[in-house]
């Protein structure tokens, strides 16, 4: 039984649906501050003088979105979440989890007419576009348990298209590839992905390194959208990876959408997960130039935290 | 790298001093296209019809990119815009589209240079926009028309006025230059030694 005292600091499941409405306006009307960062740091080094042209374009156009309030790029992506749900406040929230689950639903149907978001989402098959960003998985809406923690933390993404349609890929390598093969099929990746302007650069590298299939895949995706630019696995191993493959990576001088130039990346970032002893899983996910991410905390007692970094990969 | 500014209807020999890896903007009437949209375009009795419409409004100039749109008071208006990778639309539908609608710019994302003879023939050129995304939403003056609404809002036909719309890149010109064939010979060349050291061998 609940007593009357826990009842009174019940998280109304309509503060959860402002607080995701507002973090949906942050993430569509400007750049998170670590990447926003690294997009100026990158446009004053960038040596070419089209790459110049490219990086300068977006820096222009976040002031304004910003200003305006619209979003900075017109694929607003296709949304998600990831719901770090602490154990301690589950039993307060109003109508417990499934609604919490109904609440960033609507959430997404209303910031797509309010703001509005471009209707991504269709079926697979039909193509039919129901023009509100609903639909099976649409969002996407992840959930992970942290055992006592007394807040519910939301991040909302969106991913945009060309990650989508070309940015990502997957494999299985040897056992015995090793550093030099996993570096290989990253920067292959890179290069295939990214070459003559297939898709936009620059971004950020997400490596799922070993796994399961889909274990390899998704933490690919967690690596490029939910890490600040500048991160470094805490594996002291997998941390000097990722220094390693950023530097191929500018080495080929890829650049800006591909024309050539010294930001052929942000950043890159490797998770990783044991694997099978017979299989060395790689997944690559580069991140399009348009980040989207913005996380709070919500307590029970109704107090909104911002934060600057998810806890979904370092709870 | 010169800069133009070009105006709407386009005459044949308007686009012919663009050259690949120059910049320019565009004022009057451009008509946006996605695969849903080109498909009915180019195989549909209604697309007949429009293709006939957008001619008589020689709107020359199409654009790869499924618009944000909103509508206020009964009215559409477009907030963005992005490019959609013309690869995505693929050289047939693309190239059936110039010669019916007598294109004389196609504005996408990355290359399409394996059209560059076509382009050399039909007199047209392929563009690309500058940074990954931009303020072109704002150029836009009055949308003309939303065509075909049940593909989706981003999948429609929209078609629109706009002033100054740009910049864009040329990407092939109308003698068969690529600026992304050009980019990527350096990008061979700068990128040998760390292509060697991991054994990667490139598919063209």
């Amino acid at each position: 039984m609940l007593s009357p005292a826990r009842c009174s600091s019940m998280l109304p499941q309509s503060k959860i649906e402002e607080t995701v409405v507002n973090l949906w306006k942050k993430n569509q009307f400007d750049l998170p501050d670590d990447f926003k960062a690294s997009l100026k740091e990158n446009y004053e080094a960038e040596t070419s003088e089209l790459g110049k042209i490219h990086l300068k374009a977006n820096i222009d156009m976040v002031e304004k979105s910003s200003k305006l309030g619209i979003p900075f790029c017109a694929d607003t992506g296709f949304l998600a979440y990831y719901v770090v749900l602490g154990t301690g406040i589950i039993h307060a929230l109003e109508g417990g989890v499934g609604s919490l689950e109904e609440t960033l639903r609507r959430a997404a149907a209303r910031v797509t007419s309010e703001i509005p978001l471009r209707p991504n989402a269709v079926h697979p098959l039909t193509r039919y576009n129901p023009n509100n960003n609903l639909g099976p998985y649409s969002p996407d809406i992840k959930f992970k348990l942290l055992p006592d923690a007394q807040f519910v933390e939301v991040t909302t993404v969106a991913y945009g298209g060309g990650p989508e349609l070309i940015g990502s890929k997957f494999t299985v390598l040897s056992p015995t590839a090793g550093e030099k093969g996993i570096r290989k099929f990253v920067v292959e990746s890179s290069i295939q992905l990214v070459r003559m302007g297939a898709t936009c650069s620059p971004n950020i590298v997400g490596v799922g390194l070993g796994g399961t299939f889909d274990t390899s895949t998704r933490l690919a995706k967690e690596a490029a959208i939910l890490r600040p630019v500048g991160d470094r696995n805490p594996d002291k191993e997998i941390a000097r990876l990722e220094d390693i493959i950023m530097a191929d990576i500018s080495k080929l001088r890829l650049g800006p959408m591909g024309m050539g130039g010294s930001t052929s990346a942000f950043d890159v970032h490797v998770e990783l997960a044991y694997c099978h002893m017979a299989t060395l899983p790689v997944a690559v996910y580069l991140q399009c130039s348009a980040m989207r991410r913005a996380t709070a905390r919500l307590y029970a007692d109704g107090k909104v935290e911002e934060m600057a970094r998810s806890s979904w990969l370092r709870g | 790298m010169k800069s133009h500014s070009l105006t709407i209807p386009l005459s044949e020999e308007s686009v012919q001093d663009l050259q690949a890896g120059d910049f320019f903007t565009l004022t009057g009437k451009v008509f946006t296209c996605r695969p849903l949209a080109y498909d009915r375009l180019l195989n549909s009795q209604e697309g007949e019809g429009l293709s006939r419409e957008l001619k008589d409004l020689g709107a020359h100039v199409v654009f790869h990119c499924g618009p944000l749109v909103k509508k206020e008071a009964d009215e559409w208006r477009i907030l963005g815009m992005v490019p959609m990778p013309s690869w995505l639309a693929g050289s047939e539908r693309v190239s059936k589209a110039v010669q019916r609608l007598d294109l004389r710019i196609v504005i996408g994302k990355g290359s399409l240079h394996e059209l560059s003879d076509f382009f050399v023939k039909s007199k047209c050129i392929h563009a690309v926009c500058a940074g990954n995304f931009n303020d072109y939403g704002l150029k836009v003056t009055k949308v003309v028309g939303g065509h075909w609404l049940d593909l989706g809002l981003p999948e429609a036909l929209w078609v629109f006025e706009a002033e100054d719309l740009g910049p864009f890149i040329v990407e092939t010109d109308t003698r068969g230059s690529s600026l992304y064939k050009t980019t990527d010979e350096t990008f061979k060349a700068e990128a040998g030694s760390i292509l060697e050291e991991l054994g990667i061998k490139l598919d063209r």
